[in-house]
């Protein structure tokens, strides 16, 4: 070994030269050791050495490692040079490559006949960087401690707590040997306690003693290990340390295996392609690499399979990791299917809520006071024709209010902010086009009570106004036509009453001065001429009759109606005597069954009543007796009344010839008429909401229908 | 008539036909010897208080009866009525409406103004005729009236 003149300095605070994997020591007691290992083994004779340190150079070999043998009493470098070649049968190879270095401890430790522990430090480094550029792993090696005098113990004691942290810091085991008898108690302590563990043979067997420090330091690796154990185990997401060639997890926590449905024992055996659903095997494939290569942390989202095959959503989050000098793939396995569950649902909620205010042509907003920043929904700023999105302020707002209801819609919200309640409708224009929109608010203040916030809505009620305006308009040209109609029936009015009065007197007059002629004048007429003055006295009686009906038949479409309950049954009664009085020399019957009251226009009922029974007064004459009946019952939600007689009758053919105007269905030498009475009883009774019908035989007799509504409500 | 001779009943009516068969019907019966007849409300109104064509009429003579048509040109029967029922020195005086109207409005309203009686006029001449004499019978002859009136036997 070349030591140098200058005596260089180790460094004693280095950091791990790279620690890799574990290294075998070829001990199955003490079992695979990290670098930086630091071991003593208590001998008592040859034999003991030979027990631990063959096997251990052996390993160290095998293992590609310097190996370093620094021989003292009882052994020599040949004895143990022959035991390596015992041991290993290609020893020779190993030494042929110049792995290994088997050497007194003269020719290390006292070179010189100096213990110097600087240069002994130094010079185990030195070998190491040697063995290092020769392509070793690192150093292996042994040192005897045989040579050690008393007088030197507590320097070397020393010295061997500088090894510790020599050796901890670099890729170097040593085994330090101690002769047990020459041990005192007390050393046996010290040595046991500057060493990380101690070799020594019990009745007949190794046993490996831990010191103090390495205790504690094994206590305090328990006790981490136990906490971050317990982090990983108990994390609520999914952690798992895979391999990233088998993609099998090496290391899983509860969660990982829980939330796919595996049990651990099931899921230590599942690739990463068994449960990724989005990713084909070779994008997984091209992943892995990627983050291998670039050693940069991939977060993404993507699903996995249960074990039942249930997809889930999941965030991952992944890195390569150099765990013991394995290459791992640490990774977080995140299940946020029902996040994103919640999310959809929001959105769906979200979109909900703007398709509602789209159907109900309802936007919302809000305004922050303070910030004079106004959000819209998205159905406002199509309320208003401006592109979503669009940064609003009250200003902006106000300017798309139609000028002249600025300054309403202005006040407005002044006295809102005061307190006032705020529900207002007012025009806007939205892109040129002219709209109506009702606007509520409710505002918002803060701790101190100022107004900080509004909340609101705005709703495009232009169909509306539209049609309120189509109905006040409507409405107005009703009122016209009402007015109009009212005119129109005034002017009806009049002409009629001058039509009965102008009508009546030349009629008057032609019959009066016809009747002048015959006094005056009838001496000088014959027979014949007096019987022609007959026929003109007739006819304008008969025309003083057809006014007279044609004004009844007027005057029932104008008069008003006061619908009330009317005995029917007594109201008949009442128009027969009456009728009967005008020919009291007659014999008839009247017969009144017993039929329902009615709902119905007093005076307009009794008018139908009395052209019906006269009308059956008129054509049973003749008969011996007369018989005239009266009816009615309630059908169909109607009451139906009828007039029977025992008269003339008539020919069914013409029935429908009934109730017009001015239809006769006899002649006028038969029977006398205008033919005006059942018109009367049909509009009459029309008016009612009610129906008219007659059956009839010719010579046996006829029978009249009407039908009245039973309670007012059915009134036309 | 001579204008200033006691006039028994006024006829108001516009239509010369009409008054011409009431004048004879009157006669027949021999219900009234002096009647005047006013062409139109302003005429009536003229004579009853004395003013116009008739001022100077001695007012403390008025008719036993007035028959009284409703549709008449310049002053209508119904103001007519009114202005005779106002005036508390004609209000005494019978009024019977003989009209063609039939109209209800016209009876109410007539009857509102306090007219004694209310006749539509028949189209057939006798029943015109038997209509005048029944009530010509009644006010003339068997109807009493206050004091200060005189009664004159036909």
């Amino acid at each position: 070994m070349d030591s140098g003149s200058q005596q260089r300095k180790v460094p004693l605070q280095t950091l791990p030269d790279a620690p890799g994997k574990l290294r075998d020591t070829g001990v199955d007691l003490i079992g695979p050791v990290p670098w930086g290992t630091h071991l003593c083994q208590f001998y008592q004779d040859r034999d003991d050495l030979l027990d631990i340190l063959v096997p251990y150079f052996r390993a160290g070999l095998e293992e590609n490692e310097f190996c370093m043998w620094v021989t003292a009493a009882p052994l020599t470098p040949d004895e143990a040079i022959r035991a390596m070649r015992r041991a290993m049968p290609d020893f020779p190879e190993y030494q042929a490559r110049g792995q290994i270095e088997i050497i007194p401890h003269t020719e290390w430790y006292l070179k010189d006949g100096v213990f110097d522990d600087e240069r002994v430090l130094q010079g185990w480094v030195d070998k190491l960087e040697e063995a290092r550029a020769c392509g070793f792993d690192g150093l292996r090696l042994t040192g005897n401690t045989f040579w050690l005098e008393d007088k030197d113990w507590h320097d070397f004691i020393d010295y061997e707590n500088k090894v510790n942290n020599v050796i901890g810091s670099y890729r170097m085991i040593a085994i330090c040997t101690y002769m047990l008898d020459r041990c005192s108690a007390v050393q046996v302590i010290d040595v046991v306690n500057t060493h990380q563990f101690a070799l020594i043979k019990r009745a007949g067997r190794w046993e490996m003693i831990k010191s103090m420090s390495q205790q504690a330091a094994e206590q305090r690796l328990q006790t981490a290990e136990l906490k971050y154990r317990t982090m990983f185990e108990q994390a609520p997401t999914g952690m798992l340390i895979i391999d990233p060639v088998t993609t099998l997890p090496v290391e899983f926590n509860r969660t990982a295996h829980k939330q796919l449905g595996y049990t651990r024992e099931e899921f230590s055996r599942v690739r990463l392609r068994d449960y990724e659903a989005l990713e084909k095997p070779e994008e997984i494939r091209r992943r892995i690499d990627e983050l291998l290569a670039t050693g940069e942390r991939q977060v993404f989202e993507t699903q996995h399979f249960t074990r039942d095959g249930e997809r889930r959503d999941v965030l991952v989050s992944t890195q390569d990791l150099d765990i013991s000098g394995s290459q791992r793939l640490y990774c977080v396995f995140r299940d946020i299917t029902d996040i994103k569950k919640e999310e959809a649902e929001l959105r769906e909620t979200q979109r909900d809520l703007n398709r509602a205010q789209a159907v109900a042509q309802t936007g919302s907003w809000r305004l922050e006071i303070r910030k004079n920043e106004l959000l819209w929904s998205d159905e406002v700023y199509r309320i208003f024709g401006i592109p979503a999105g669009t940064s609003m302020t009250y200003e902006l707002f106000l300017a798309a209010v139609h000028p002249d209801d600025r300054g309403f819609v202005d006040s407005s919200w002044h006295a809102a902010l005061k307190g006032e309640p705020y529900d207002i409708e007012h025009r806007i224009i939205a892109c040129g086009e002219l709209k109506w929109v009702r606007e509520r608010a409710e505002l918002e203040c803060d701790e101190q009570g100022r107004v900080c916030s509004g909340f609101g809505t705005v709703q495009d009620i232009t169909g509306r106004k539209q049609a309120e305006e189509v109905v006040q308009r409507l409405n107005s040209e009703l009122r016209e036509n009402t007015l109009r109609l009212g005119a129109a029936n005034k002017d009806l009015e009049a002409f009629t009453y001058s039509v009965s009065h102008d009508l009546r007197a030349p009629l008057r007059a032609i019959d009066g001065f016809s009747q002048v002629l015959v006094e005056d004048y009838g001496g000088s007429l014959d027979a014949e001429g007096r019987r022609i003055i007959g026929i003109i006295r007739d006819n304008t009686c008969k025309m003083g009759q057809l006014i007279d009906d044609l004004l009844a038949l007027s005057r029932v479409g104008r008069v008003d109606m006061e619908p009330v309950e009317v005995d029917v049954a007594g109201l008949a009664g009442e128009v027969f005597q009456e009728l009967r009085s005008l020919e009291p020399e007659r014999d008839i019957e009247f017969q009144v069954e017993p039929m329902p009251r009615a709902w119905a226009d007093r005076a307009q009922l009794r008018l139908v009543l009395a052209n019906l029974i006269a009308n059956s007064i008129k054509f049973t004459r003749g008969r011996e007796p007369a018989r005239v009946e009266l009816g009615g019952k309630t059908r169909k939600g109607m009451n139906e009344y009828y007039v029977r007689d025992n008269g003339a009758g008539f020919d069914m053919r013409y029935a429908d010839k009934l109730f017009g105007v001015f239809q006769r269905l006899h002649s006028e030498r038969e029977f006398e008429g205008t033919g005006v009475g059942l018109a009367i009883v049909k509009r009459i009774v029309k008016r009612h909401g009610g129906e008219v019908s007659g059956e009839g035989e010719p010579g046996v007799g006829a029978t009249f229908y009407f039908t009245l509504p039973v309670t007012g409500e059915e009134h036309g | 008539m001579a204008d200033h001779e006691v006039v028994e009943l006024l006829l108001v009516e516009d239509n010369p036909s009409d008054a011409e068969l009431t004048l004879r019907a009157l006669r027949k019966h021999r219900l009234a010897n002096k009647v005047l007849v006013a062409r139109d409300g302003e005429e009536a109104l003229e004579y009853i208080f004395a003013t116009g064509k008739f001022a100077g009429r001695p007012q403390d003579k008025l008719p036993r009866l007035i028959l009284l048509d409703l549709k008449l040109p310049k002053v209508d029967g119904l103001e007519v009525l009114r202005r005779l029922k106002a005036d508390e020195r004609t209000r005494i005086v019978p009024v019977v409406v003989l009209t063609s109207s039939r109209e209800e409005k016209d009876i109410v309203e007539s009857y509102k103004l306090g007219v004694n009686s209310y006749i539509t006029k028949p189209v057939e001449f006798e029943k015109f005729v038997k209509a005048v004499s029944e009530l010509g019978l009644y006010w003339m002859l068997l109807n009493k009236t206050p004091n200060g009136m005189d009664h004159r036997e036909i």
